[in-house]
Parts: structure tokens; sequence; C-alpha cells
């Protein structure tokens, strides 16, 4: 049974993932078991294929996507029998105001998902007081902010700014991100780490939640 | 004849024209613009929120708009004004790249932030190499305030270079600004709607967005008749299919939109069709300016471009390679010359470094170098009775030859091209085979030469800056 699910993970089968898990809930399975023996080994094996370059990103996201399709069945699960899944962390992600650009973000978050992130994706065009505001009501322990535009890649510094005035800023790690957006700029506005792309993302957010 | 790459049908064209046109009536595009919503609802689109569906017959309207007579980009130096007509016919106007926030330093190699001053010394090199026809700015002036870098850009560009320029409008402010500053340089905006010196690219977002900004800066510019390049940058497998009928559908999907919008403001305003349409790079899901479809998507973009009777600039061919030698120049000038034979009207890539993301000098002139060489596998070779040569064949007959004839000595130096393939054409030559060193030596020897001061009178001049001042109190607010 745990062998199918992780085999539906790693094939990104969403759909055989959902029909897998129903069934094996139905017949008593373990919520936490089927995590940690069934979709667990499934990320993790993508993860290293991936590394391995056997196989390619878009791969690698599909099997993100089945993983949080079964997190979305198992999580309520859990929740009713008051369990939880260890997560590695809160993130809370999003584009900066004035930048619709998304699709770099959106990677991200699902593969954070499927590394076992709790991801709170606050989406596109975000303000300054809406990244603000989340972190003071999710006390994340990473927030992420995409910007695609050198005209906005300005409001990840003034994020950061804002969070220092209200006191919040040695509560979390800052990460920033984005085609224009380079570690020197990270250095100059006082973020805590930058990654160039959505793996190097998920590698920066893992060591970042390790050391706190 | 002349080499032509076309791998469209047809029909093909014709499908991909009517996936386009189902799209844009059933998926429609999101517009973030109160007042463009109101155009395209006067003009008969159906809104829903935010969504823009446009019934066939809207585009097809507009489409029917699309003027006859050739567009003019003008140019301060009339001898660099660009007819946009069919451009089967000739090899693409070239451009450098842009608009880039980062550049290699000439001196160090160091990656560092760009200012308006390394923007002044591109339109430099780029005003003395004749294989620049137009000028982007290809480097974004990241020391003045970032609501003004696109109108700096464009005032500087045209400070310092006779040639036209095509600089980026993401603002409905922007793009008045940016006008006013052309005007005052034409004597008018009657003057300037004949020969606009500028020309806008304003960038729909993919997949079928047209941000505030975008959206009211096309509108702006339309009304006022200065040509807009609406550039799509699909990327195959991210922002649109993976497949490239699907990319292609979508694209063209987006230049109708555009093309919908310029026309319901201004019947008679022109358009460009842009695209640089790519794949993903499947490792990264970055763009890959490398990959083998990006030439047969730039083909048949262009051949959607002519299927509308559409200039364009669909082709793009950013190297971002300093070849290490002879060989791997070669490689590059036949990128170029497979990539050109699409015969997009225009082209904007020289010098583009880190997907565009840094420029770099030595880039550029690497890139000029091979585009000068790419023409070897672009000429034009005529047809006719002179050319057939049959009585010299008769005359030759079986087992003879033509070394000797009066017709080879005429013909040679026209038909045949004469360069040896790797000797440097605008380079100078005295570090051949180090491409870098010849790159480096090239621009010194131009950026030495070529007067830093103003092209313009020093009236014009402060006139330009007068305007910028007003500018930027209006923009900035202060």
């Amino acid at each position: 049974m745990f062998e199918n699910v992780t085999r539906a993970i790693l094939e990104g089968d969403d759909e055989g993932v959902e029909k897998l898990i129903a069934s094996a809930l139905a017949d008593g399975a373990d919520p936490l078991e089927l995590i940690n023996k069934g979709c667990l080994p499934g990320i993790e094996k993508a993860g290293d294929l991936f590394e391995a370059e056997e196989i390619y990103l878009p791969e690698l996201i599909l099997a993100g996507e089945a993983m949080k399709k079964a997190m979305s069945i198992l999580e309520p699960v859990l929740k009713e029998r008051d369990l939880k899944s260890e997560k590695l962390g809160k993130y809370i992600i999003g584009t900066v105001e004035g930048d619709m650009h998304d699709i770099g973000k959106n990677i991200v978050a699902s593969l954070l998902t499927a590394s076992g992130f709790e991801v709170v994706d606050l989406g596109l065009n975000v303000s300054t007081e809406s990244f603000v505001e989340a972190v003071k009501k999710e006390s994340p322990d990473i927030l992420g902010l995409s910007a695609l535009l050198t005209t906005t890649m300005a409001k990840q510094k003034d994020v950061i700014e804002v969070l220092i005035e209200e006191g919040l800023r040695d509560s979390l790690k800052v990460m920033v991100g984005g085609a224009p957006v380079t570690a020197n700029w990270a250095e100059k506005i006082g973020a805590d780490a930058y990654a160039e792309d959505a793996i190097e993302s998920v590698r920066v957010a893992k060591s970042l939640a390790q050391k706190s | 004849m002349k080499s032509l790459l076309q791998f469209l049908s047809d029909s093909e064209i014709e499908m991909i024209h009517n996936a386009s046109m189902s799209i844009l009536n059933k998926t429609g595009i999101r517009v973030h613009s109160e007042p463009v919503l109101k155009i395209f609802a006067a003009s008969g689109a159906k809104i829903e929120g935010n969504i823009v569906k446009l019934p066939p017959a809207l585009v097809a309207e507009s489409i029917e708009k699309i003027a006859e007579e050739t567009v003019v980009l003008g140019a301060a130096n009339p001898q660099w004004e660009l007819e946009l007509n069919d451009q089967s016919d000739r090899i693409p106007y070239t451009s450098p790249s842009g608009y880039s926030p980062y550049c290699f330093d000439l001196k160090t190699g160091q990656k560092r932030e760009t200012t308006s001053a390394d923007l002044v010394d591109f339109a430099r090199v780029c005003e003395a190499l004749d294989v620049v026809d137009f000028f982007w700015p290809i480097v974004v002036p990241t020391d003045q305030p970032g609501k003004l870098e696109e109108l700096t850009s464009l005032a500087l560009a045209l400070k310092h270079t006779g040639k036209h320029v095509q600089c980026s409008c993401t603002t409905e402010k922007t793009a008045r600004w940016q006008i006013e500053i052309a005007a005052a340089l034409c004597g008018g905006e009657e003057a300037l709607k004949r020969k606009p010196l500028f020309s806008a690219i304003a960038a729909p977002l993919t997949p079928l967005t047209f941000e505030r900004g975008t959206a009211e800066a096309i509108a702006t510019l339309a009304g006022k008749g200065i040509p807009v390049a609406t550039m799509s940058v699909p990327v195959a497998g991210s922002t649109a299919p993976v497949t490239l009928a699907g990319t292609l559908a979508l694209c063209n999907a987006e230049q109708l939109a555009s093309l919908t919008l310029i026309k319901c403001v201004n019947a008679s305003a022109p358009m460009i069709y842009a695209a640089e349409a790519m794949p993903m790079e499947c490792k990264t899901v970055q763009l890959n300016y490398a990959a083998p479809e990006y030439p047969l998507l730039s083909a048949g973009c262009a051949q959607m471009a002519r299927f509308y009777k559409l200039p364009s600039i669909v082709s793009d061919i950013p190297l971002e390679v300093m070849p290490g030698d002879p060989l791997a120049f070669e490689r590059n000038v036949l990128k170029v010359a497979m990539s050109y034979q699409s015969r997009s009207t225009l082209a904007a890539w020289l010098g583009s470094m880190e997907l565009a993301l840094s420029a770099s000098l030595a880039q550029l002139m690497i890139d000029a170098e091979a585009c000068a060489h790419a023409r070897a596998y672009l000429g034009r070779y005529d047809v006719n009775e002179e050319s057939l040569a049959l009585d010299l064949i008769d005359k030759a007959g079986p087992g003879g030859n033509f070394l000797a004839e009066e017709h080879t000595a005429l013909h040679f130096k026209k038909e045949l091209w004469l360069n040896e393939l790797n000797k440097p054409i605008i380079l100078e030559e005295s570090h051949f085979p180090d491409y870098a060193k010849m790159a480096v030596a090239t621009a010194e020897s131009i950026l030495d030469r070529a007067d830093d001061k103003p092209l313009l009178e020093e009236e014009m001049v402060r006139e330009i800056d007068r305007i910028l001042v007003e500018a930027g109190r209006d923009i900035l607010g202060c």
C-alpha cells in the first residue's frame, strides 16, 4: 500500500494519489504512517532523481503537486485526530507590490510545500503592509519576497525596513529572489538569504529552517 | 532568390490564426485598467470583471485597419530612417538588446549596476557601428529614480544617437512625457506622428494579461500615432503550452489583442508585431535563449506577422557567449544566419548577457561581428537572363569551364562572399584569434574616438532637460 502511494507521488499522479489515500484511510490506515512511509519517500525520491539529473523540473513539480494533493486530504484527518505532521517550518511567500509576475514564486511555493514547509502564499502585487500584517498574524519562520522588475525590487527593501520599524525583524528570516535580484542586492537591503532559482530556494529555505 | 525560413504551411497559419481568435473570444484577456476596459467595452468587447472577451468580428475589423502604407521609423539623422516594408526581401534591422540593470565593465570585466554614463557609452558605440540600424537603450540608468528610468533612457538615447530609438514604456505618464520630449525634437506632435523618432516596447504579461501601466501606455502611445511593439515573451512549458503550436497560438492571441486595443484607440496607429518566444530550460524552468526551438518559434512568429501584413520584431538571437576560437565564432554566425532567415523586420539582441539581465560592450562587439559575417548567408540572388547565363553555358559546353569568362569577372564580386570566413570585419585584428581581447580593444577604440558630447544643439539639450525636470515633478509627485 505504502509503495503504491510512493509510486503515485513520484509519477505525479494526483488522481491516483487521491484514490489510493481514500482507499487506505477507508481500510483503517494510519494517516501519519501514510505520510511518513508512503508520501515522504515518494517526494524525497523525486528530489534525489532531480539532483541526479534523471528527471527534469516539470516532473519534480508534478510530484510536488501530487504531494500537495495527498497532504490536502491527510492534514484534515490528522487535525481531527489531534495529530500533527512534522513541518520544516512556516513560510510566507508573495510577489511584491506593483509586480504581477508569479510563475517563479508559484514554483517555489509548490516545491516548498512538497519539501515539508507549511506555505502561506499571499499571491502577487502584495503591498508592504499586507506582508507585515501576514507576518504578525502567521508568525512565520521565513518570509520570501519575489520581484521580477528592477522597478519593483525596491519593495523588498521597503518590507524589510517596515519589519525593523515594527520590531518584527528578528522574529524571522527573510529571503529574496527574482530575475534582477542578486546576492549583492540581498546583502545591501539586509535580507538573510538570496536564491537564484526555485531549487536553490528550497535548499536555502531548508538551511535557514535548520539554523533557527 | 533569397533564404527564407518558413516552417508553417498556409493551412497551419490559418489554424493558428483561428486558434488565436478562439482564445480571445472564449478565454479572453485580463486587463488591469479601468480606462482600458472602458475602451474595449465601447468597441463591443464582452467584459466580465476584468476579463475582456474579444468577438472575432471586432478582431477582424482591427486587422482590416492595418494600413497598407509602409510604417516609417524616423531618426534624428535621416540617413537612419527605416521603412518597415516586406522584410522577406532584406535582413532584419538590428539593434542592441535591453533593458538590463547590470553590465560587465569594459575595463575590469566585473559585473555591476548600470548608470546613465553606461547608457551614453553604449549609445556612442552603437552610433559608430553601421551594423546597428536602430537603438534600444540597452542598459537601465539605475542611478535615476526607478519611475524615471524609462524616460531618462529615451532622453539620453536621443541626445547621443542619431538613430531611431525604441525604448520601453510601462506607464501612461511615461508615455506622455516620452511623447513630449520626442515632439520637442521634431517640431511638434504632427511631425512626430509622420516620422516618429521613437517607438515603444510595451509588453503584455504572458499569458493573456495586460498590467495597468502597460495597457494605459499602449493606449496613450497609440492615441498619438507612436508605433508600439507589444512584445509578448511566451515561454513554452511555463507561461505558454509546451507545444510550439500552442505557444504560437497564445502569442498570436496576445498580439491580436494588442492590435485590437491600438486600433480601438486610433484606427491609423501603427503596430509592430513583437515577440520573444522560446522554450523553458527544463532543469530550472528559466528562459532558454540557447534552445534550438527559439529560431523555429521566431520563424513562426514572423510568418504570422507577414500573414497580417504587420512589421515585426520577433527574431532576437541572444548569443550571450564570447567565442573562444574561430570555430566557436562560426557557430555564432550560423545561429544568427538561421535566425535572420525568418526575415523579421527588426531584431534587438546585440550585447545581451545572462538572459538579457546584463549587458556588455565586449559582447556587443562580438555580436555585431557575427551579424556582419552572417550576411554571407543572407544575400539575395537575382534570377534573370543575365544570371541564368544560358549563352555562356552553351558556349562552355560539356567539359568546359567559366574561369576566364568576362561574365565571371563581371559578377564574382557581387555573387560571392569574398571575406575570409574568420577574418574580422568590424573588430580590430590586432589580437586575432582572441575574440574577447579584439572585442574590448575595438570598443575602447570607438569610445576614444567618439565624442561624448550630445549630438544635439545645446538649445535642444536644454529643452530636453527642462522637460525632464517637469516630468520628474509630475511622475515623482514632488
